[in-house]
């Protein structure tokens, strides 16, 4: 994996991640990679509840599954892109599936990457890196 | 976006006194405080946070303004007219509530040094207390 590119362990260190899964061990096994590589995570199990904790605090990466009960990840990012700037509504968004086949409806609704389970930790964190940084880190 | 100026440690150090009714919010707002390296007492409401005043001296005050009951405004002046060797001096940041229309102007004659409006940037809440020099080491 490092030759893909992984930058470090500390590439997500002032990275606000938002992981929103209905699954407890999901949520603590996404939590713990992401914390892992030094970024700040809040885990909710919801979209009301994700949409919540953006009230309070700006994330910069939301990572939801798509096939969230009730409201579903692509209900949130509908809601979260009608937000304006100054409340949260530029956040970068990864969708989460067990297949692939919501990939392109996840895309369409305003998912900037979508990721398959089983995660591969270092991809995601590399993604999450790249979404947020760009290519390459500033550090 | 600067984040590269907040090292995990920016507050290590300091002191923080988190005021915030909503649970969530709270445990929200202690969690940015403590990736930052900052020692945090939350309490639930400004009463509370008047108690915990009695009993320890953090560095710094941050509180949500709109609480039920005696809300931020009520807090700052009830800490400013403490003598400053029991806390009346320290700094405080207000929060505003999602929504709430309230002056940054009234907010700092009121007694704050800063005012902050949810959804709050954790990097530049960091960097608002970083930038009171509060650190211990």
């Amino acid at each position: 994996m490092v030759a893909e590119g992984f930058f470090s362990v500390d590439s997500l260190v002032g990275v606000h991640a938002l992981v929103v899964d209905a699954d407890q061990e999901c949520r603590q096994l996404l939590s713990s990679i992401l914390r892992y590589c030094g970024g700040l995570v809040t885990t909710t199990a919801s979209a009301p509840e994700a949409l919540k904790v953006m009230s309070v605090a700006k994330c910069d990466v939301l990572i939801a599954e798509v096939a969230l009960p009730g409201e579903s990840g692509v209900a949130l990012i509908r809601r979260v892109r009608a937000l304006k700037p100054e409340d949260g509504g530029v956040v970068r968004a990864i969708a989460l599936s067990a297949g692939s086949a919501d990939r392109d409806d996840a895309l369409a609704a305003g998912f900037d990457a979508h990721l398959t389970k089983p995660i591969e930790p270092w991809a995601m964190c590399r993604l999450v890196s790249t979404l947020v940084f760009g290519e390459r880190p500033a550090r | 976006m600067g984040r590269t100026e907040l090292p995990t440690d920016a507050l290590k150090g300091v002191h923080v006194l988190l005021v915030e009714d909503d649970d969530d919010s709270r445990a929200l707002l202690q969690t940015i405080l403590q990736y930052s390296g900052a020692l945090v007492t939350a309490v639930a409401s400004a009463r509370a946070a008047v108690s915990a005043l009695e009993r320890v001296k953090p560095d710094l005050v941050l509180t949500d303004l709109s609480m039920p009951g005696e809300d931020g405004y009520w807090l700052i002046g009830r800490i400013r007219t403490l003598p400053s060797d029991r806390g009346g001096k320290i700094p405080a940041i207000a929060i505003t509530a999602h929504g709430h229309p309230h002056s940054v102007d009234r907010t700092l004659a009121a007694g704050f040094q800063a005012h902050l409006r949810k959804p709050v940037d954790p990097w530049e809440l960091a960097r608002t207390i970083a930038s009171l020099g509060l650190r211990k080491f």
